[in-house]
């Protein structure tokens, strides 16, 4: 039997399992504990997509869930309303909260934005405390109905089969996103922010959506939780809660689709199997913990073999290694009218750090379809100028035109829709994906599949997908990377890592390609290849401006060099007229003393 | 509103910060060697407290003597954490993420806190002041020596810790092993010792904290997490590695949390310190006394 059998058996039969459980178990205390699984699990996912995916850490998850099931209690019980109502409150509220949260998650990240969300997640248990009439308080609300819907009311067998849909239905949706454009765009902002930004993703819209959508998920489960219990008090949303929702996902796999089905389960029923240790089910369960990711840091989903886990991407690797592949020709993104020789101009670009002068009064232009080469001694300023250039920094004085609009006020995530891709001195890469998905992050801002389309996985996703594959594999080929296509980005040796960042600028179609030291750390060999590439890219009609130490390099492909020293511009022109400008030699080899 | 209650309302706050600037200086002294945040640090205050507790209270030791033991057991317990929960996930990543150490060091402190329970139980026990306790009146105010004291041993253990990671040798060793570890081990330093070291001065420093605040709040298995978390929001609004940070910030928030406690409402005493953490987040993403780097791609 092939994996693909074998797994598709193993969802029959959970499926059926789920599906005809009610008929077996009649007992109501399994029946709400299936209920709370349910639920659960789908809180879990919403944090998955947060910390898994788009790599945000909470840990004040259980504050959002808190939320949703207020909001369901006080619309439905307080104030009488039906059971929509109160989904439609759950959603809205837990949205906004989810954003106020996200803002100044925005700002920080690692430790501080764990602090964060514990902090958010203590304020709202201590606001449903001191709430007054309006939260119950320490009590809470008691008396939250069941569901009533179209003149339904579901109780315990009906409330099992909607959040059961509901939760199939979350976890289909989140897995589609995952697999498409909007959630490459999370899983790179995950691995590199700076590459992801580079590519054309706004780190802050797509950050906030993650932090929006998680919420939302959670809020739904908090929703749910509310009708389940019938009650709802602030000690069902302590800290704790929230530290064992990041544990079930941790421990079942985080940022993997089954992770926190496979954690949400395991972690329910292991305190009815400890229930004979009553007192030391805790100490034993925080044993297990412990235990658990010192051996199994990639969480239970790790333990399953790749190819009997659930696919995380829709490429057929088959298919497409055997599919007959047009040859790629490098192209540029749509012509613009501007055909004027000057491609880029840069004009008296000043940048401080803190009183260091790192860029004074840089000023130079590129012509276009040509190789022109940023050089000089270490510490001049070259990379800086190429990050102001690029967005990275915002610039004290002077402007930048690209095709003759000024591009000073774009930042590093618009420069790509206006033509120009950049590369890094140390290859950010997205490491813990494949080298396709790399080159397809790079085709991002020309792709279209948004958040609903991507989640509904609707028919011209699909076909997009699959172009776009195939675009980053014609690509690949050109760059003679196709063989490496499936394999880890990270694993790749740092000499491919270096040529990946190229191939995956080129799949922007840039007119513009900002490389910043290529050749650092690569072999000879490498090295040759990457003149062999350059001079075909400009062939190709690509514009090039090039940061470089490695001479002979440069001296072969440049058709320009521009010579920083100390931040200022001191000579221009072609590789022999700078190998013979005396300014230069003495700023690379300094004054030569006499005797 | 006179004068002497604000007087009375201030007092009562510096002591109570200083007790979270030491607990700050904890997760200070363990993150400048290992870059993580031990979530452990709550139950290492609250066991400090329990311990001294058990030996003064049930043993009748002196409290001069029980509360170097207590120290002492707390570090022990603070090097067994570094070598279950540190050493064995060190740069372990999942899904791209260093984060073992959290999950690790929050099972600690699960184990910790019911362990803890089994022995002394749920209840919030008294505590009596460790130095004895009379009252004396300053400009008007009614001040509890018992305060007093535990203001100024805070202070001065913040202090000497300054001094320790400052002035000699072995905050030295720390320092290097926290800007470089490489480094610092090509130049002979045993890192591994040091971050030992570390977890160990820390479940000391954490313990002493625990010591200091029970005879204000009682002492209880459960009551590390608050203080721990408040400890956590006070490090990173000091700026994660300063001292004097970790002072300055524990000592507004004491003030802060005592005044909302009065003026608004007794329940919104807790909000406030993470209140004030997301507005100083807000405002400075490196905390009160951090160094703004401009990130290099």
């Amino acid at each position: 039997m092939n994996p693909s059998m074998i797994k598709k058996g193993t969802l029959a039969v959970f499926m059926l399992g789920i599906a005809l459980f009610p008929l077996f178990s009649t007992n109501d205390y399994y029946i709400h504990m299936a209920q709370m699984i349910g639920i659960t699990v789908i809180v879990t996912q919403g944090l998955n997509l947060l910390s898994g995916y788009a790599g945000q850490i909470s840990l004040g998850h259980a504050g959002i869930y808190a939320i949703g099931a207020y909001a369901a209690a006080i619309v439905t019980t307080n104030y009488e309303l039906p059971f929509l109502a109160g989904l439609a409150a759950s959603i809205v509220c837990s949205a906004i909260v989810g954003l106020l949260i996200g803002v100044p998650a925005l700002r920080v990240k690692g430790h501080y934005l764990a602090m964060v969300t514990i902090g958010a997640g203590i304020i709202i248990e201590k606001l449903m405390h001191e709430g007054g009439e309006f939260t119950g308080g320490f009590a809470g609300i008691n008396g939250v109905t069941s569901p009533e819907m179209f003149g339904f009311s579901l109780t315990s067998t009906g409330l099992y089969y909607m959040i059961i849909i509901s939760m199939v239905l979350i976890t289909l949706l989140l897995w589609n996103l995952t697999r498409t454009r909007p959630g490459r765009a999370f899983l790179a902002l995950r691995d590199s922010e700076t590459a992801a930004e580079a590519m054309g993703i706004s780190r802050y819209r797509y950050k906030l959506i993650a932090f929006v959508l998680s919420s939302v998920i959670t809020g739904i489960g908090g929703n749910m939780y509310a009708h389940t219990n019938n009650y709802v008090s602030p000690d069902s949303f302590t800290p704790h809660v929230s530290i064992f929702l990041l544990v079930m996902v941790i421990l079942g796999g985080l940022g993997t689709v089954i992770g926190p089905i496979i954690g949400t389960v395991l972690l329910y029923l292991l305190p009815e199997l400890l229930k004979d240790f009553d007192q030391y089910h805790l100490i034993i369960y925080g044993a297990i913990l412990l235990i658990s990711i010192i051996v199994l840091p990639g969480g239970i989903a790790s333990l399953l073999p790749k190819a009997y886990r659930p696919k995380e991407h829709l490429i057929n690797e088959e298919e497409l290694m055997n599919m007959g592949l047009e040859p790629y020709e490098p192209g540029l993104r749509e012509r613009t009218e501007n055909q004027e020789n000057v491609i880029l101009r840069v004009c008296g670009l000043t940048k401080r750090f803190s009183g260091v002068v790192a860029n004074d009064g840089v000023t130079m232009s590129v012509e276009r379809g040509t190789i022109h080469a940023l050089i000089g001694p270490n510490g001049s300023g070259k990379t800086t100028c190429l990050h102001s250039i690029s967005g990275l920094y915002q610039f004290d004085e002077g402007d930048v035109l690209f095709e003759g609009q000024s591009i000073a006020s774009l930042k590093l995530h618009e420069k790509i829709r206006s033509g120009m891709a950049r590369t890094f001195q140390h290859a950010q890469i997205f490491k813990e994906l494949t080298v396709l998905e790399n080159v397809m992050i790079g085709e991002h801002s020309l792709r279209k599949t948004g958040f609903v389309s991507g989640a509904l996985l609707l028919p011209h996703v699909l076909k997009e997908e699959k172009e776009s594959q195939k675009e980053a594999l014609r690509i690949l080929e050109w760059f003679g990377m196709k063989p490496y296509a499936f394999a880890k980005a990270g694993d790749l040796p740092y000499g491919y890592q270096k040529i990946l960042e190229i191939v995956r600028a080129m799949a922007a179609k840039p007119k513009l390609l900002i490389l910043d030291e290529p050749a650092a750390g690569l072999t000879n060999t490498e090295i040759e290849q990457l003149e062999e590439i350059l001079l075909k890219l400009r062939k190709a009609g690509i514009t090039i401006l090039l940061v470089e130490h490695d001479m002979r390099l440069i001296m072969k492909v440049s058709d320009a060099i521009t010579v920083l020293d100390s931040g200022r511009v001191i000579a221009e022109g072609t590789p022999a007229e700078i190998q013979n400008n005396p300014q230069v030699i003495q700023a690379y080899l300094g004054e030569r003393k006499a005797g | 509103m006179t004068s002497s209650f604000v007087l009375q309302l201030l007092f009562a706050g510096l002591t109570m910060g200083s007790v979270y600037a030491l607990v700050a200086i904890a997760y200070n002294i363990i993150f400048s060697t290992t870059h993580i945040i031990n979530f452990a640090t709550g139950e290492f205050v609250m066991l400090g407290a329990l311990i001294t507790l058990s030996f003064v209270t049930g043993m009748n030791f002196p409290t001069l003597i029980a509360i170097p033991i207590a120290m002492i057991l707390v570090a022990i317990v603070g090097v067994i954490v570094e070598r279950i929960a540190y050493r064995p996930v060190q740069g372990v990543k999942v899904a791209g993420h260093s984060i073992a150490w959290i999950i690790t060091t929050l099972a600690f402190s699960i184990i910790l806190q019911n362990v803890a329970m089994l022995i002394w139980g749920k209840e919030f026990l008294p505590v009596p002041p460790p130095f004895g306790s009379s009252t004396i009146s300053f400009m008007g105010a009614a001040i509890d020596t018992n305060q007093l004291y535990i203001f100024l041993a805070a202070l001065i253990l913040a202090l000497l810790i300054e001094i320790l990671l400052h002035k000699t040798y072995i905050g030295m060793m720390i320092k290097a092993t926290s800007v470089n570890r490489r480094a610092a081990e090509y130049m002979g330093i045993r890192t591994t010792f040091v971050i030992a070291l570390s977890f160990a001065i820390s479940g000391g420093v954490s313990a002493v904290a625990g010591i200091l605040v029970s005879p204000l709040t009682f002492a209880s298995s459960t009551m590390g997490l608050l203080i721990g978390l408040k400890g956590f929001a006070v490090a990173i609004m000091g700026g994660l590695g300063s001292g004097r940070g970790a002072i300055l910030a524990g000592l507004i928030l004491g003030i802060c949390e005592v005044f909302a406690g009065s003026f608004i409402s007794p329940g919104y005493r807790d909000i406030v310190a993470f209140v004030l953490l997301i507005a100083v987040l807000a405002l400075k993403p490196d905390g009160l006394f951090g160094e703004a780097i401009q990130e290099k791609a």
